[in-house]
């Protein structure tokens, strides 16, 4: 118990949390008599999860894109395509904010990456300073339900579930999150009538072929893992290799000797998430041993008695989880333990996964750790609180979007029926 | 004012480290995507495939898990819960920095140190993978927590001497 409250001191004084976790799994089995080379064993069983590999080399490739012109173009391309409607710029940047954090992975590289280009453009376009800064904060991590982002594999990676049927299952709900913060910034700036642009295909045709070495990219990529002609693992292998190919060969916008450096930097981050994953895979061990599964079960049956109040108590603790963990080391130190008792009251491990992700999507934007408020301070050279006021009116919105998806089971399982 | 001769004694130390990771990172990635592409043309043209490439590319996982940790350990960049020191006066985050570091060079060397158990189990039974002793491949992890270690200690190094000279404490 000591042990335990001065692992959390440590955890929250900034400890990092693999060693936190590599600590109290040490501790369990040494409590238990257990060797503790457990550790390291299962450490080394990294090696026996096949669709991590996809992790490493979809991080690069979202490494790379946002450091040649994929961003201005995809932006040039949303603005060409939606620049003729009323509040068309703001719709524009969702979307695009939104499909380049599914390439990414939601580490706060669409912020950075495309927030720089859309924020002066709103404003330009004489949306408010306060809607501006929530939009491109809020949008930093929209995109973590669509395939191919890396907490969705992540997740199917330690649950065990079919990485297909998860990325099916993210669709209605990322769209339905992408509609409901839509539809409000159209209402929110139905002032601003005049549209951004007028629709002009010439437009759209110089747009496209901008971006024509790009295009193939979603459309083989996730037309190859939706229609299962590609494993995730070659996909990624692909993406990688595809986006090399074009960056640094074909339209030089990243000299070769930048790559080691992109290359290094993707690794900190692949790193860091799966030595949190591998000392997690001890620490889990350890809890399955000490029966922790089975209390929890126990305990959770004694207080709550329907799906319905399980699904209440569960979002409660994701959100509060979410405003103090970031959600890959939640992530691998949750799920194992909460499969179960969702299981028993009838919740699907893939509906799991989406209600899992959407609402540790929110602990981006709630303080006192929320990552996208941090990254956009910094960004833009704004106070913390101001973020966080200007992003508080999205928050809600999402928040909202993950109850309904909270409670609606079928919006996420049913593609993955069908 | 001159930096003192130990400060750039632990700078060239840091920059040869960087270039040997940043190498090793490069090594490891592009060969997991070159491998991993080979494999899909292999399968799909050829209808051939290497029957060990993919054993490989899991092991490759794993280092650069390892390397990548390591990497992010030198840049400071280990994910971690940063609210509370933000707010302490900076001798304070200094004397919490040296705990910090100091509990997570003890974690890392107790694992890498119960890890050569793993290492010493598996050279006695003669395990093999790839026609090569296992533990070459198994070294990995004692060998990336016991650099992580090191790495934390030189962090740790820095702390204490910053808390005399008052020099910058991040490389």
């Amino acid at each position: 118990m000591i042990a335990a409250l001065v692992l959390i001191l440590l955890a929250l004084l900034g400890a990092p949390l693999f060693a936190v976790i590599g600590a109290s799994a040490l501790n369990g089995f040494n409590q238990q008599g257990d060797p503790l080379s457990i550790v390291a064993i299962s450490v080394f069983g990294l090696t026996d999860l096949p669709l991590l590999m996809a992790i490493p080399m979809f991080t690069f490739a979202g490494y790379l894109l946002s450091e040649s012109g994929a961003p201005r173009r995809l932006v040039h391309l949303s603005e060409a395509l939606l620049g003729w409607m009323p509040g068309g710029l703001a719709m524009i940047s969702l979307v695009a904010c939104a499909l380049f954090t599914a390439f990414t992975g939601a580490s706060g590289v669409t912020i950075i990456a495309l927030g720089a280009l859309l924020y002066p453009a709103l404003k330009h376009a004489g949306y408010p300073d306060n809607f501006n800064l929530g939009l491109v904060t809020s949008s930093g991590s929209l995109g973590l339900l669509f395939a191919p982002s890396l907490p969705l594999i992540l997740y199917g990676v330690v649950a065990e579930v079919s990485i297909d049927q998860l990325f099916r299952a993210g669709l209605l709900p990322g769209i339905l999150m992408l509609a409901m913060l839509g539809g409000w910034s159209l209402w929110r700036n139905r002032s601003i009538r005049v549209p951004f642009d007028q629709f002009s295909a010439a437009e759209v045709g110089r747009a496209l072929w901008a971006a024509r070495w790009e295009l193939p990219l979603p459309i083989v990529v996730l037309g190859g893992i939706y229609s299962g002609f590609f494993a995730v693992s070659e996909a990624a292998a692909v993406t990688a290799f595809y986006v090399i190919f074009i960056d640094v060969i074909v339209l030089r916008e990243v000299p070769l000797r930048s790559l080691p450096r992109i290359m290094r930097e993707a690794m900190v981050l692949v790193g860091g998430i799966l030595i949190i994953l591998g000392v997690s895979l001890a620490s889990t061990n350890y809890m399955i041993f000490a029966g922790v599964p089975d209390k929890l079960l126990a305990l959770t049956q004694t207080h709550v008695d329907s799906q319905t109040t399980f699904l209440i108590s569960l979002l409660l603790f994701l959100l509060a989880l979410g405003a103090i963990l970031d959600i890959f080391s939640a992530l691998v130190l949750v799920v194992p333990l909460i499969l179960p008792v969702a299981a028993s009251f009838g919740v699907d491990p893939v509906h799991l996964g989406i209600v899992f992700l959407s609402a540790m999507q929110l602990g981006y934007l709630t303080p006192p750790v929320g990552l996208n408020l941090f990254i956009a301070s910094f960004r833009f050279e704004r106070s913390i609180t101001s973020v966080y006021l200007a992003t508080l009116p999205f928050l809600l919105i999402l928040l909202v979007a993950v109850i309904i998806i909270t409670f609606w089971p079928s919006l996420s399982l049913f593609l993955v029926q069908g | 004012m001159a930096e003192p001769a130990y400060r750039s004694f632990l700078e060239r130390l840091d920059r040869i480290g960087r270039h040997v990771e940043t190498f090793i990172l490069v090594a490891l990635l592009g060969g997991m995507i070159f491998l991993a592409t080979a494999q899909i043309f292999l399968r799909n043209v050829l209808e051939t495939s290497w029957l060990w490439a993919d054993s490989v590319l899991d092991q490759m996982v794993l280092w650069i898990a390892m390397f990548g940790a390591l990497a992010a350990s030198r840049d400071g960049k280990q994910i971690n819960i940063d609210v509370i020191t933000r707010l302490l006066p900076s001798v304070l985050q200094r004397l919490v920095r040296i705990v910090l570091h100091l509990f997570t060079v003890a974690v890392c060397l107790i694992i890498a140190w119960h890890g050569l158990e793993l290492l010493s189990a598996s050279r006695e039974i003669g395990d093999e993978f790839l026609g090569l002793p296992a533990w070459y491949f198994q070294s990995v992890v004692p060998g990336g927590f016991a650099l992580i270690a090191y790495r934390y200690f030189v962090s740790m190094i820095r702390e204490v001497l910053g808390l005399f000279d008052g020099g910058a404490a991040q490389s």
